[in-house]
């Protein structure tokens, strides 16, 4: 609130005592008037009052202070004025040449104001901006004659108001109201933002935010474009004491649906509905939905300027269970890709045989996952001295079409045509001793078994096995030694550490009979190094005598800065090196750890603690240390400027498909310039091809009561026919009035974020 | 500089001429650890208990936890960034996944602090064509770029009560 | 009645009697004062004034007046009440460290490191108070010589706000 009385309804309570403090106080008895003077501070219920003078005639229960004049009111709002009149309940009163600050920090001047039956005050010749006293005049502000704020109604009456920016008037409006700012929810026009798109044209968003019930509300947002026509949205939130969901819409009718020729999006009517929802069953145990479908797959790109609730890829049904140690997740999952098909009859990579092209089907080969189970448990109690813990999975999807491809004269499948499960148990128990000499010792065993039940509807798949029920299990036992040497210096101090293992298990049985749909990826660095089992997913275990070697380096100074590095290397000692024997997918072949000995691997990290980081991993090949594989982030801040660079480095990789290797910068800059601007820009450039795929520039500027953002972006990454997207945005918001930033939190981890 | 072992006992003579061995591993094992979320989403959540399992394992070593004499608490984050997009690609070649996290050592007693500290890790994970496998491979990059983290916290707790014996 | 009527009670104008009791009486003639130390108590009416030492001075002589009982005050010109001084009447208190009381000027002034002045709940707190019986003004402030920047406090209770007057 911010009128003089805080809420009227509850005045003042007059049972409180009032307690005064001034420099000289003169009481008159005999017509009971208290005259304060020199720094009078008065505090009452939750008032305080300030003034040079205040002459408090008890009699007619009237105050009035005159002299720097400062008001504090229970809900925050600064009153100062040269004087002040006030009933002694505070209910009434005239004050001139009077300033409000609220907590909203909306700042009221006004030649006088009073206040009538505790709900109206009336301003003469005020102005309403959201500036505190700024020194130069406020960005914008509204003048009035009257300013008029109604308690009960939580709205605020301009009458003859005329708004200034910069000082100077640019427009005169008769009559117009706005919520009061206290108020959060308000139904009301948010402000708009233009959007110029090279296939939909020039557009201007209008939302409108109704608030129907404390618990739940609409926003409903038109966007009429000059190239296709009218975009309309619509998204629905409602809210429960156990949780909430939300139903967002978009659709249209496209008035030129050749602009996206060459792309599912030529088409006239499209449409997009996606729910979230998140309810808590009991505190550890919740549920929910994120569900996507839009007409075409295109739409959440074509249409990316526009925000339709967490849409993307995948949809999914959960359940979650959490305790601090363990968990329990079960997911069903489905799939509405973006990726356009884009087979080519001269792809080399074509299949042989009756398959589907690369690159073709796209959708019809992603699976419905019915569902993917983890679940993880770690026993409090010691067992033989050590810690065991138990991980599970479980996975039952079914597809329909197989996603084949043909290298190195062998078709591989990313996935088949059919359902596949498969169950997973493992136990690990690991335990670590430390000799007095500091050796670090850590014996462990672990026992992975797996159920596949298969159901190959794709009778070309000839590799995979004919057996409906497979057991495939992994024992392994092994060992690690560390020890780890420090020594000090003055202000920080550095540790060596070696570390070897050596796990030994028997070799991987039926390598390339089964499915692959959870460990198709296989990216061997320092952070799989020490892994015992290199692989991602439960499809594949690793086998065989295996030894892992590294030196770790870490560096750290008292003030915070550090460096850490870890260099090594593994070795297949004996047995099925199961990254050599290439599966289903052969996704291994170029992975590093197909040779006994593998590629090295290396590991950077170096704080400054000062604003500048850099950390990167690398994969050297083992006969000539060329880079296989390199990936670089450093981000810094140096006075205004603040930019985050990446360089990432892939040597080809045939036998996963890829056929070239792929090189690329990614940098963006923030850069503040004098007090409230900004120039903000980021750019991708693709070093093989030398060319930039994507890049983005932009300005905004803010400041407290006003902030506004200009960006242009081009993006040549996608494969829709139009060679280049480019996306010009323009937003902007005046505080407390329509505020269009509605911040929109959805928890789900999202893939695509 | 001449390198001791970290985890080597350094036997201290007490005022009153007492033998007293006193091992890092002894002080590691007293750290009760803290991961104050914020409506975290599911990936911080489940990087949380990875980090707090790995933690638990490197301070106790399989073994019961001593009475928490220190609070370790820890604040993480996560960025995912796509690699490889090339012209007309549609899709990336890879994803990075980097974990940020900042890290308090206090003495529970008197509430002092001890030890801050930032550490980060990144590890990156193959775009597949099968968008089921990617959701796998993200959550194994997740959990594996935790684990260093958590690797790397653990060293640099240990070379401080190395540093830092108690009085 | 308000505060200033009970303090006029002491004027030389009120005809009630007044009671001084203390320990010992000590009448310096040659300079018109008499001097009552030991826990003086002084009544009159619903007023009364307690004091460790009690000066009051007179015009004319104390010899002449006494012999048949004429009340004192009739020639008081000036009292001055030394060491934690108490003065009350009815529902009004003021304590300080001393007090004096000019009959001519009709003002009263108390000074002290706390002069307290309560009326019923209300209480005012400073360092000198005066009080102008003419006028029935209370005027209290902090300059008193000595005392640092000090505040007036003044403690309002809120069924005092609808006293009767």
């Amino acid at each position: 609130q911010f009128d003089l009385t805080s809420a009227a309804e509850q005045s003042v309570d007059t049972s409180q005592p009032m307690l005064l403090e001034a420099r000289e106080l003169q009481y008159d008895f005999d017509n009971d008037v208290i005259i304060a003077s020199g720094n009078v501070e008065i505090y009452f219920d939750d008032y305080t009052l300030r003034a040079d003078r205040v002459t408090y005639n008890r009699a007619d229960g009237r105050f009035s202070a005159s002299g720097n004049v400062e008001m504090t009111e229970p809900d925050g709002n600064f009153i100062q004025a040269d004087n002040l009149e006030l009933s002694d309940d505070f209910a009434q009163g005239f004050v001139n040449a009077l300033e409000i600050d609220t907590p909203q920090f909306t700042h009221f001047v006004a030649e006088s104001a009073e206040r009538a039956n505790d709900n109206l005050t009336i301003f003469q010749n005020g102005t309403y901006s959201v500036y505190k006293k700024a020194p130069k005049p406020p960005l914008w502000r509204i003048k009035s004659t009257t300013i008029t704020h109604n308690q009960q109604k939580q709205r605020i009456y301009f009458e003859d108001s005329s708004i200034e920016l910069f000082g100077n008037s640019i427009a005169r409006i008769p009559y117009f109201s706005i919520a009061d700012p206290t108020v959060g929810r308000k139904s009301g026009f948010l402000l708009p933002s233009f959007v110029t798109q090279n296939r939909l044209g020039v557009g201007v968003s209008v939302p409108f935010y109704w608030t129907i019930s404390p618990t739940y509300d609409l926003t409903a947002t038109l966007t009429p474009l000059t190239r296709q026509g009218f975009l309309g949205q619509l998204e629905w939130r409602q809210r429960f004491d156990r949780g909430h969901y939300n139903v967002s819409l978009g659709a249209i009718n496209q008035a030129d649906p050749g602009a996206f020729e060459g792309s599912s999006g030529d088409v006239r009517g499209r449409f997009i509905i996606n729910s979230n929802s998140n309810f808590d069953i009991t505190n550890r145990w919740r549920t929910g939905w994120d569900v996507t479908y839009a007409t075409d797959r295109a739409f959440r790109e074509d249409y990316g300027f526009a925000d339709f609730g967490s849409a993307q890829e995948v949809s999914r049904l959960f359940l979650r269970g959490e305790t601090q140690r363990n968990l329990f997740h079960a997911d069903a999952l489905a799939f509405q890709i973006a990726q356009e098909d884009n087979p080519s009859p001269t792809q080399p990579m074509n299949p042989i045989g009756p398959f589907t092209m690369v690159n073709e089907d796209l959708q019809q080969k992603q699976p419905f996952v019915h569902p993917v189970i983890d679940n993880s448990i770690y026993f409090e109690r010691p067992i033989f001295g050590g810690q065991l813990n138990y991980d599970g999975n479980l996975t039952s999807l079914t597809r329909q079409t197989t996603d084949a491809f043909f290298v190195n004269g062998e078709n591989r499948f990313r996935g088949v045509e059919g359902t596949f499960s498969r169950v997973s148990a493992n136990l690990t128990w690991q335990r670590t001793l430390i000799d007095p000499i500091g050796q670090v010792f850590t014996p462990f065993a672990y026992a992975k078994t797996n159920l596949f039940f298969l159901a190959n509807a794709d009778d070309n798949v000839t590799e995979l096995t004919d057996d409906a029920v497979v057991f495939r299990g992994m024992p392994a036992i092994g060992l690690e030694y560390r020890f780890p040497f420090l020594s000090t210096f003055t202000g920080g101090n550095q540790v060596i550490e070696p570390i070897a293992q050596l796990i030994v298990r028997p070799n991987e049985a039926e390598i390339g009979e089964l499915p692959n749909e959870d460990a198709q990826s296989i990216v061997f660095d320092a952070s799989t190094l020490f892994d015992w089992d290199k692989f991602s997913g439960f499809d594949r275990n690793e086998g065989g005598v295996r030894t892992n070697l590294g030196l770790q380096y870490k560096l750290q100074f008292d003030k915070g800065s550090f460096v850490s590095g870890l260099f090594g290397r593994s070795f297949q000692l004996a047995g099925l090196n199961s990254y050599a024997v290439p599966g289903i997918l052969d996704a291994t072949g170029d992975s590093g750890l197909e040779t006994d000995g593998s590629d090295y691997v290396t590991s950077l990290y170096f704080d400054t603690n000062t604003g500048f980081r850099i950390g990167g991993n690398a994969r050297f090949n083992e006969h000539d240390f060329g880079v296989e594989r390199a990936e670089v982030g450093a981000s810094g801040r140096y006075g205004p400027a603040s930019t985050v660079l990446s360089y990432a480095y892939l040597a080809e990789r045939p036998d996963a498909g890829i056929d070239e290797q792929r090189s690329e910068f990614v940098g963006s800059l923030n850069l503040n310039l004098q007090e409230n601007w900004r120039v903000f820009g980021s750019l991708r450039y693709d070093m093989i091809n030398e060319n930039i795929v994507q890049d983005t520039v932009g300005l905004g500027y803010i400041d407290e009561g006003f902030n506004a953002s200009i960006s242009y972006s081009e993006d040549r990454s996608r494969n829709n026919g139009e060679p280049v997207q480019r996306v010009f945005f323009f937003r902007f918001g005046l505080r407390t009035i329509g505020d269009t930033t509605l911040s929109q939190s959805n928890s789900s981890s999202d893939p695509n974020d | 500089c001449q390198f001791r072992p970290l985890y080597g006992t350094s036997t201290t003579l007490t005022d009153d001429g007492m033998e007293r061995t006193q091992t890092v591993p002894d002080q590691m094992a007293s750290i009760s650890l803290d991961f104050p979320s914020y409506g975290d989403s599911f990936a911080i959540t489940n990087i949380n208990q990875v980090m707090r399992n790995q933690l638990i394992f490197a301070f106790t070593r399989g073994g019961e936890p001593l009475p928490p004499k220190y609070r370790l608490e820890i604040l993480s984050d996560r960025r995912r960034a796509e690699v490889g997009v090339e012209r007309l690609a549609d899709v990336p070649t890879a994803y990075n996944i980097t974990v940020n996290s900042s890290f308090v050592l206090s003495n529970i007693e008197t509430d002092a602090t001890l030890l801050t500290g930032r550490s980060f890790a990144s590890a990156s994970f193959d775009f597949s064509s099968q968008r089921f496998a990617n959701l796998r491979a993200e959550r194994d990059a997740e959990t594996r770029a935790a684990k260093v983290v958590a690797a790397d916290i653990n060293t640099r707790i240990a070379s401080y009560f190395a540093t830092h014996p108690e009085e | 009645q308000t505060f200033s009527d009970s303090f006029a009670g002491f004027g030389s104008d009120s005809d009630e009697p007044i009671e001084i009791e203390a320990t010992n009486l000590q009448v310096r003639d040659e300079d018109k004062s008499a001097i009552f130390s030991g826990n003086v108590v002084v009544i009159q009416g619903d007023a009364k004034l307690e004091t460790e030492r009690l000066i009051v001075f007179y015009e004319g002589s104390m010899a002449n007046g006494t012999a048949d009982g004429e009340p004192v005050q009739q020639s008081i010109s000036r009292l001055e009440a030394k060491g934690n001084v108490l003065i009350s009447s009815r529902d009004q208190v003021a304590t300080g460290d001393d007090a004096s009381f000019d009959m001519n000027e009709q003002l009263v002034v108390m000074t002290g490191e706390r002069v307290v002045l309560s009326q019923g709940p209300n209480v005012i707190v400073g360092n000198r108070l005066v009080i102008n019986l003419e006028t029935g003004r209370a005027n209290l402030d902090s300059s008193a010589p000595g005392s640092n920047t000090g505040r007036v406090r003044m403690l309002l209770q809120p069924n005092s706000l609808e006293n009767e007057n």
